[in-house]
């Protein structure tokens, strides 16, 4: 019962605000509606700590044929991260995007991304895992292009053309499987194909397109262009809640199939994969490091990081698998608050030119300190998240014999830390160009909320590097049971 | 019959990416909806081709011989995916006229101010 | 300029695509038919009536804001998933009432018929929706 809450909260929300006039109304019961989420995620997290798995079949139809939603020790946690960082760009939202844009159900199309976050967390069959990244899509889409300024519209049409086209990848995959298979649940899937021997040649179509569409809804090495291309143009919420949620379900589904279907053809996927993650690492820091505008450097960044997630999958050991989850939940955290930062000097400056900005560290010293810690975990400074991940992955692939990829893996550390460093002395430390105007503020604009939210993820990237022993239990516990794919298989089937 | 309409299904995404590398916004959008049709023709195609009757159980009987009912999922799935081609087609046509009524240009060439620096 | 013999037939015809849509509805689930379908027919039927006689007669004639009713139908749909919590089953489960009705017969009514009049709300006020807001802003009359 608890599983299809995870669904059914963001529908209500999203069918109150339809019905709903009042704006004051829509905006504080968003919040509510970000909490109770919230609240059904870490009971799910409970109840998946103690038992390991739990199902639900919709419409009590036993499992290859009804749809199931199932929640192992990965979803529930990537449930609870999400969950966590939708609230928190809620609570941000409310004092930073506009009125215009509230009024006009930006709440409902964010709810809708949230809705199709958590379907795809938890959908069991693949036809079902399309459909839910359709409703993200949706969400997403209108979110990118609400409010029509022109740049917006520019991003929005080179994001939507090649998401559709990532989307037609994933449907042709499904159809091929289907007509080989006969059947759309992972779990019966999985079985059928460990059952049917000569994997390699007969799926490897269906599995390339597959995976092609993940690669490019996660924004991984050649597919990676639609990213930096749009996502500084919405407002800074929208980008953060973008960084924080959208690319990740593509690398969820992707660790997901690849611990179901295309562990049989390891010798073949364990290369490809690594050469993707080692590309998307070099080439995403690369690119950032020549960039000047706020966004942009950490939308680039973005594709860096998941570079070392796919790395980790590609490690495909206990250790790596581990290293993947906890770095995408650090990630999810430490990224989103570096945009919410970003969304303050936004707020402050009407630019994120770097060239132009500097003097905000004098400013208002608390948001030097929030971009400090979670640029700095970014860059993996001890004792903060992104060490404890940088390190692991690291550690798993010299245990794995990949010193080589290890060491890139430390160099692109370096490089990510000269961004961010960089970020650091334009925006916060260097004083104002004499030549720019510096706006006259005469009355500094509230941001009360906005930093509390930003609080939040701050005390979580500390709390996950100071007390990370137990989410690195956690994080192994929910690997070893990626790799058993038969437990997955008996729990859903039987 | 199955050789013809996988041929046709080659045709239709040709088109579409023959429409997708053109310069008019129009033309693109326009190559999305033909891969969009393109994609749910493969899950028909994918569900075999043959002529039978509808997927009911008669009344009375318990199970049905598979031979005479087609398979109803690849149809649902089809149906499913229609509805999102829908939602993301009025989308797509809102968000092109947008963006004339901004910029007064179909070129793509005019699209590349977010990618600068 | 006004044209009698237009305006008479889709009058009609609105009249004859709401009962073929309410007709479809009834018969969906065991038979081909189905909110969906029902829904689209009777958006016609209204988009037909929208051409001639202009947006502002039709959203007249729905009274609600088709928006509003689209948010009617989802909360229908909400309804029938989370009804079957109530009876310890779990969500989406048909249920269905059994027995004999006084005037009517045998009858086979469930949820699933609840479900389709929700879906038949949202694809009706969605398709209004669509047409309408793009006859607005082209001007349409």
């Amino acid at each position: 019962m608890i599983l299809p809450a995870l669904l059914l909260i963001p529908f209500l929300y999203i069918i109150l605000a339809i019905l709903i006039k009042s704006k004051k109304v829509k905006t504080w019961l968003s919040f509510a509606f970000s909490l109770i989420n919230l609240g059904f995620a870490i009971w799910v997290m409970a109840q998946v700590f103690e038992v390991g798995m739990i199902k639900t079949q919709m419409g009590s139809w036993p499992a290859p044929f009804g749809i199931t939603l199932v929640a192992d020790r990965f979803s529930a946690f990537m449930l609870l991260v999400s969950a966590l960082v939708f609230a928190v760009v809620t609570l941000y939202s409310i004092q930073s995007v506009d009125t215009a844009r509230i009024k006009n159900g930006y709440f409902l199309f964010a709810h809708g991304i949230l809705m199709g976050v958590n379907g795809s967390f938890l959908a069991g069959d693949l036809f079902n895992l399309y459909v839910w990244f359709e409703v993200m899509l949706m969400g997403s889409f209108i979110l990118i292009s609400f409010g029509g300024e022109r740049a917006q519209l520019e991003g929005a049409i080179k994001y939507l053309i090649l998401n559709l086209i990532s989307s037609f990848f994933f449907v042709a995959g499904i159809g091929i499987l289907y007509g080989k298979m006969g059947t759309l649940n992972m779990a019966d899937l999985s079985q059928k194909i460990a059952q049917s021997g000569d994997v390699l040649s007969q799926l490897s179509p269906a599995m390339v397109l597959i995976v092609v569409g993940f690669a490019i809804k996660g924004a991984l090495f050649p597919f990676f262009f639609w990213l930096p291309a749009s996502y500084h143009t919405p407002p800074p919420a929208v980008t953060a809640l973008f960084a924080g949620l959208l690319t990740k379900v593509g690398i969820y589904s992707l660790i997901r199939i690849y611990t179901l279907f295309l562990y049989h053809s390891t010798s073949f996927w364990n290369p490809v994969v690594l050469w993707i993650g080692i590309l998307s690492m070099v080439i995403g820091v690369f690119s950032a490091s020549s960039q000047y505008d706020f966004r942009k450097i950490l939308s680039f960044h973005i594709i860096s990081q998941l570079g070392y997630v796919v790395i980790g999958l590609a490690f495909y050991t206990v250790a790596g698998l581990a290293a993947a989850i906890f770095f995408l939940g650090h990630n999810m955290i430490s990224k989103t608050n570096a945009f919410l930062v970003a969304g303050w000097v936004h707020r402050e400056r009407q630019t994120l030119n770097l060239k132009v900005l500097g003097d905000m560290f004098k400013k208002n010293t608390l948001w030097g300190v929030l971009f400090f810690i979670s640029a700095f975990s970014l860059a993996g400074l001890p004792p903060l998240s992104g060490f404890i991940g940088k390190y692991l992955v690291i550690k798993a692939g010299i245990e794995s014999g990949h010193v080589s990829v290890a060491l890139v893996a430390l160099f692109v550390g370096f490089f990510t830390l000269f961004s961010m460093v960089k970020i650091w002395i334009e925006v916060f430390w260097k004083n104002t160009p004499p030549e720019v105007e510096a706006p006259v503020n005469t009355k500094p604009l509230p941001h009360g909320l906005m930093i509390s939210a930003s609080v939040i993820l701050a005390l979580a990237i500390v709390g996950m590097g100071v007390f990370a022993g137990p989410v690195v239990n956690y994080c192994e516990m929910a690997a070893s049971d990626l790799l058993n794919t038969e437990l997955y298989i008996n729990f859903v089937l039987k | 019959m199955e050789l013809i309409f996988a041929i046709f299904i080659g045709l239709l995404y040709a088109c579409g990416v023959f429409l997708l590398l053109r310069r008019s916004i129009v033309k693109v959008i326009l190559g999305v909806f033909v891969l969009s049709n393109a994609t749910n023709l493969i899950i028909f195609l994918a569900g075999g081709i043959k002529r039978s009757g509808s997927a009911f159980i008669p009344e009375g009987a318990e199970t049905i011989d598979p031979a005479v009912i087609s398979d109803p999922l690849p149809q649902a799935l089809i149906l499913t995916a229609i509805v999102i081609g829908l939602g993301i087609a009025a989308y797509i046509l809102a968000l092109k006229y947008r963006y004339f009524e901004e910029t007064g240009t179909h070129d793509l060439d005019q699209l590349s101010k977010t990618d600068r620096k | 300029m006004r044209n009698i013999i237009l305006e008479k037939i889709v009058k009609l015809f609105l009249n004859v695509m709401l009962i073929f849509s309410v007709y479809l509805l009834f018969r969906g689930h065991n038979n081909p038919g189905g909110g969906f379908i029902a829904g689209i027919i009777a958006a016609t039927g209204f988009i037909f009536y929208a051409i001639i006689f202009g947006t502002g007669s039709v959203k007249k004639m729905i009274g609600l804001s088709s928006r509003k009713w689209m948010g009617l139908g989802l909360l229908v749909v909400l309804v029938t998933a989370i009804l079957p919590v109530f009876f310890s089953k779990e969500v989406l489960t048909s249920l269905w009432v059994p027995g004999d009705f006084p005037l009517l017969g045998a009858l086979h009514i469930g949820t699933p018929l609840l479900f389709d009049s929700g879906v038949f709300l949202v694809v009706s006020g969605m398709i209004l929706t669509i047409v309408i807001s793009i006859m607005e802003v082209l001007e349409w009359n």
